[in-house]
């Protein structure tokens, strides 16, 4: 038997003496602040979608304008955050690895995404792609259509995502020692074999967090898609807006009803990803 | 295999520069390279693995002009000071890596490969660790795969940048003897990068000593600290103190008092004396030859003690090592006399 003085000692492990003072208070304020910020709204969503009962609830998600909205938002969020996870990794490679004249002006430029008020972003992209926009119409020659259609709202989603996919991968990057990449090649290693086997696999993880962040804001991202989407029913609707729709026509239970099932995607997916980050991070034997 | 660098010049490198360094490593050689850091020691270490192209010379392994082989088909060794190792592989993975990466015509199959692994494992004693991570090892035992990996591709050189620079003492000790025992088992010609001359001179067959970029000599440890070329390679190999003396018809002078030491090949005039601690001993009596001084500080080293004395009346400092059963104190006036020292012209650039 363990005596009781170890025992305890294990339980109380997680009160291990810090630089904080206050264990009590620093506890019961984090618990109330979180209770307060994310958990009891979170829970009032859900309560509010159960009064519509199960099958409320499958009424309004099998319904056909809300199905094809959340393909919508999750289908385009998730291949903006793929798109963005792939060229922001270039980007910070290009940005920490060269150096060049007016590096500091384009790392600064990549935040800007992130710090734009979401409205202003969204309008200069709808004067953009519009059809008589500068962009909007030597494409449309082309026979590409960018406004009110479903690209429209991939290039909006892009666009907000990219500092998450950057910004995540940058210090990696930063910190990868040159002379793992010698090793490789003293080792006989070619340059792409060096990029695949030495430098990639230790920035998953972290590619990986920036693929997550930039699609959980994508699926969020309201501001910036409407005026570039045009919001055809079926064609270009994101959920968000048909979550607004339904409150404009005071119908809160079909609204909160999209909202939790919104939720429910998004939670399933962050879960999925921490899943994969943890058995890559373990895999990296320094979990 | 034979490695010759000749005439290597190397300007703006992120190390430190080269100018005209020229040096032969036998075959089967185990040399080290040594110096003060900003030496060149490094810079020279990565244009023969070929991680830096230099701006002039050659170098040769064997007859093969390697100047311009790119690193990945020189069939080098490289250790470096951080071990530099795969983190996301197993030591296992680490040590295979140089196998698995070759096109599938020169790739040995899986068996051979494990079985080449678990011999690897058995020379750097990591028997039965092969499926930790480096994160899960300690300092040493990653040198050790490091080493291991380098080995694994059978290379024709074996290149050490200051491996055991990042390694406490006591770790650093074994690891040399161990080093010495691996090279003498594999003969691999074999040349390691050091700023400790006691690592230098305990492992190496030879030793070459850098400075500013040049060579100052190049000898065996022996040859290095018996007969240094240059009054930089007698202060950096061990403690020596500078005596400025005057030589005069082929003897030397401190001051007034002429030293019992010959100096036949010395021109006249001012002339700096180097003296190794255990090169002055205590004098009983004042006679010819003798210098007084006070003792100022005795030392505690894990060798022995050592004085620092002040020469009367000039003040000059001395070192000296006391002996054993010396009851010398501090503030003691004492006796001295030279025994032996290393005489250079005496140079504008005082104490190197």
């Amino acid at each position: 038997m363990v005596p009781t003085r170890e025992r305890r000692q294990t339980r109380f492990r997680f009160r291990r003496p810090s630089a904080i003072p206050g264990f009590p208070l620093a506890f019961g304020y984090t618990l109330t602040y979180l209770g307060l910020i994310v958990l009891i709204p979170l829970a009032t969503l859900v309560m509010r979608a159960s009064t519509l009962g199960f099958s409320g609830l499958w009424n309004v998600v099998t319904d056909e304008r809300v199905l094809s909205a959340l393909r919508i938002s999750f289908g385009l969020s998730f291949g903006a955050a793929f798109l963005n996870a792939f060229f922001g990794l270039v980007v910070a490679w290009v940005l920490v690895r060269y150096d060049f004249p007016g590096r500091k002006l384009l790392h600064a430029a990549v935040d800007l995404p992130f710090a734009l008020p979401t409205a202003v972003a969204g309008i200069a992209l709808a004067a953009l792609y519009a059809p008589n926009g500068w962009l909007g119409e030597p494409l449309s020659h082309l026979g590409i259509k960018v406004a009110y259609t479903p690209l429209g709202i991939f290039i909006a989603l892009v666009f907000v995502g990219l500092p998450f996919a950057v910004r995540t991968v940058e210090p990696l990057i930063a910190e990868i020692d040159r002379e793992i990449e010698e090793a490789s090649a003293t080792l006989g290693a070619t340059r792409s074999q060096t990029l695949w086997r030495v430098v990639l696999p230790p920035l998953a993880p972290a590619i990986l967090t920036g693929f997550a962040l930039a699609f959980a804001r994508a699926v969020g991202e309201y501001g910036s898609v409407i005026f570039i989407a045009g919001n055809i029913p079926y064609i270009s609707e994101i959920a968000p807006i048909l979550i607004v729709i339904r409150l404009e026509e005071f119908n809160y239970a079909g609204a909160t009803g999209i909202a939790v099932v919104m939720l429910a995607i998004s939670f399933a997916t962050l879960l999925v990803i921490n899943l994969i980050q943890t058995w890559s991070r373990r895999r990296f034997g320094d979990a | 295999m034979e490695i010759r660098v000749e005439h290597l010049s190397k300007d703006f490198a992120e190390t430190a520069a080269l100018r005209d360094v020229s040096v032969t490593v036998r075959s089967g050689e185990l040399m080290a390279l040594l110096g003060p850091s900003g030496s060149g020691k490094t810079t020279l270490l990565r244009v023969i693995a070929g991680l830096e192209v230099p701006d002039e010379g050659r170098v040769l392994f064997g007859d093969e002009d390697a100047t311009h082989v790119p690193v990945q088909n020189r069939g080098v060794g490289f250790v470096f000071q951080h071990y530099a190792l795969f983190r996301h592989m197993t030591v296992t993975q680490n040590i295979s890596y140089g196998l698995r990466v070759r096109r599938r015509a020169d790739r040995p199959g899986a068996d051979e490969i494990d079985t080449r692994v678990r011999s690897l494992l058995a020379l750097v004693q990591l028997e039965g660790l092969g499926a930790r991570f480096p994160a899960q090892l300690s300092g040493g035992q990653r040198q050790r795969v490091a080493l291991a990996r380098a080995l694994a591709v059978e290379p024709r050189v074996l290149l050490l940048d200051e491996p055991f620079g990042a390694l406490d003492a006591k770790v650093r000790k074994d690891l040399r003897r161990w080093l010495r025992e691996i090279h003498e088992h594999t003969g691999q010609t074999t040349v390691f990068v050091t700023h400790d001359q006691d690592e230098a001179l305990e492992l190496a067959d030879r030793v070459a000593i850098l400075k500013d970029g040049r060579i100052e000599q190049v000898g065996t440890p022996e040859q290095v600290h018996e007969t240094p070329a240059t009054p930089f390679v007698m202060s950096f190999i061990g403690d020596t103190t500078r005596l400025p003396v005057r030589a005069r018809g082929g003897s030397l002078w401190y001051e007034e008092t002429p030293l019992s030491l010959a100096a036949p090949d010395q021109g006249d005039g001012p002339t700096d004396l180097y003296l190794r601690p255990w090169d002055v001993a205590f004098a009983d009596t004042a006679e010819a030859g003798t210098l007084s001084g006070t003792i100022l500080t005795i030392r505690r080293s894990a060798a022995g003690r050592r004085a620092s004395i002040s020469l009367i009346p000039s003040g000059q400092i001395i070192e000296v090592e006391l002996p054993i059963a010396s009851l010398a104190a501090v503030r003691d006036p004492i006796l001295l006399r030279i025994l032996r020292g290393k005489a250079f012209p005496a140079s504008e650039q005082r104490g190197a």
